[in-house]
Order: C-alpha cells, then structure tokens, then sequence
C-alpha cells in the first residue's frame, strides 16, 4: 500500500534483475571509460581522497561491479 | 540482463542452479526494494518531466547478493534522486544498499549502505556503513564542511590524520541503533525543507517504526539474556528457554562501535 501522494510525474515500482556478468563487464568498463583511468589508479584517487566527483561515482560503479561479480 | 517485476519472479527464473533458500532471499530483497520504492515515493515528489524510471529502486541479483540502486535498469548505471525546492531540483540524494544472506541464509541482511546529499554531485553529508568495517565507526556521518578549531585540533593530536573534517568519522550507535533512510528523509524535508509530498511524515514514521522492530529483534538475538531480564524483572512475563539451552550473549557485536 503506497502512503501519501506523488503528483510529480508517474509512478514505478521496484524491479529485481538477474545480474549478467557479460552486461556488468560492460559496466564496469564504462565506468572505466568515462574517467579514462585503470581501475589501480581509480581506486589509488578514491582511497587518497583526491578523486574528482566523476571519478568517486566511477569507483562506486566498479565497486558495486566486482560486490556482484564476486558474490 | 533478465528482468522480473517483484511480483512476476517464479522459481524457474532462475534457472535450475538455485536452490529454494535462494530464490525465497531474492524475494524478500525484492520487496526490500518494494519498501524503498513506497518510501521514496511517499516523501520525495518526482521532478516535472524528468523519466521517473531514472529513480526506479533496483535490485540486481547475483546468487546470495544483491545490489540496490536507483534508475540502474533504464539508465545502467546507478542514478541519484533529485531534490527539489519551488519544485527545481537543486540537490540530489545519492542511495547505494548492498544485501547478502544473513548467516542462516534466511533473509538478506544489509552489508553496506551508502546514503549521501549531494550538490552538483559532490557530497555534503554522507552517511556510511559497512558491517566489516573495523578501521572506523562501522557505521558513521561524514559532514563535508571545514572548521580550523577541529583541524587545529587533529593535526596536534593525530599525526596520521590529514585534519579534515570530512574525514572525521562520527560514530553513530553501530549496526544496531544506526539511523534509518527515514531519518535523512525527515532532516531532508524538515531541516533542509527540500520539496515533499503531502504527509510524507506519516510514511517516514510507518518506515522508521518498521525499521526500529528489525533492529530490536537483532538486539535481542545478540542478547536474549537482557530482553528475557526486561520482561521477566520489569514487565512480568514469564519466558521459558529452549529445550536445546540458553543462547549466548553476542558480546561481540555488543562491543563493535
């Protein structure tokens, strides 16, 4: 049962996916590809607190990549 | 990337390698996001125009793990949420949560949160928590703002430390008694007084009472010697152990902060 009302736009529901390791090697390799950085150097800027914002979301997405992959 | 709405996933979709115990984790963490998604919905209104399935929770499952974020099915990659003022966005709240199966491999258990207010997508306040965590709180606020009296003061007592406030983590009560998504929604819409939706309060409460009665059931798993104490001592019930003997208190889990 939904609580309240959202008059801004229409609504969705939640939807589960089967995680593909074909589709999720591709997402990590655009996450890789819009920072143009090796996932080394990525995670090296991240830990040191000198990522750009860009980059921090990047490692977000490899990092959910390899929680699924490795699971 | 096959897709199942919560309500339409049989256990042949799955294929034959799971077994039942995975299929039941997959869903529950299906109506984990189904919560979320009513959460959501019920306190932040969508931006005008903007394609809600950009903020559409989705879980994506691997074996006994899965990954919830936001507008990941349509746009492949996890998206924020925009919050609105006069009804223009001018932040967005940032939502990662990863499940794995509990120990007993009955429900999927929350191993890392990530929830953050971000502006032009960088972080504001963060609120972090990874059950593994030992080098720091396992679960913590990290306000990004600076203040020399608290870098003063790091920097002459802590010599590893870069004196950062943003890298100073405040701890907030662990695994057990750490905020809920609902209590950033309400900072969010009380403090903040980004846009909402019409008694967006009654659901935050709903979901925080919900959030509260898991958590005390932890609690009293990590230690049923207190609640039977409580009940017995304060409140007068009678409770019996089980045949196969007390249960030990968990005074690991006590302890971690």
């Amino acid at each position: 049962m939904r609580v309240g009302r959202n008059d801004g736009g229409g609504h969705v529901d939640a939807i589960v996916v089967k995680a593909d390791p074909v589709e999720l090697a591709a997402r990590r390799e655009r996450a890789l590809s819009s920072v143009r950085l090796p996932e080394d150097e990525l995670r090296s800027r991240v830990e040191a607190g000198s990522a750009t914002p860009e980059e921090r979301d990047a490692w977000q997405e490899v990092d959910t990549v390899a929680f699924l992959l490795g699971a | 990337m096959t897709r199942g709405r919560k309500s339409t996933l049989s256990r042949s979709s799955w294929g034959p390698s799971l077994c039942r115990v995975t299929f039941d984790l997959a869903g529950a963490a299906g109506e984990f996001g189904e919560e979320l998604q009513e959460l959501l919905d019920a306190v932040l209104p969508y931006e005008q125009g903007a394609d809600p399935e950009l903020r559409q929770v989705t879980v994506t499952a691997s074996r006994l793990a899965f990954a919830v974020e936001l507008g990941t099915a349509k746009a492949r990659e996890a998206k924020t949420i925009p919050l609105l003022h006069q009804g223009r966005k001018v932040a967005e709240l940032f939502i990662l949560i990863r499940l794995v199966a509990d120990s007993a491999d009955r429900y999927p258990a929350v191993t890392k949160s990530k929830f953050e207010l971000r502006i032009n997508r960088l972080p504001l306040l963060r609120l972090d928590f990874d059950r593994d965590m030992h080098t720091a709180p396992g679960c913590h606020w990290n306000v990004h703002a600076e203040r020399g009296a608290i870098t003063n003061l790091l920097a002459r007592n802590n010599p590893d430390h870069s004196g950062e406030l943003c890298k100073l983590h405040l701890p907030v009560g662990g695994a057990r008694m750490r905020p809920c998504l609902e209590d950033l929604l309400q900072l969010l819409v009380e403090e903040f007084q980004f846009g909402s939706v019409p008694d967006a309060i009654t659901a935050i409460e709903a979901g925080r009472v919900r959030w509260r009665r898991r958590q005390l059931a932890a609690m009293v798993r990590d230690d049923p010697h207190e609640a039977v104490r409580v009940l017995c001592d304060e409140l007068g019930y009678e409770v019996k152990p089980p045949t196969s003997g007390a249960r030990d208190v968990r005074f690991d889990k006590l302890r971690r902060w």
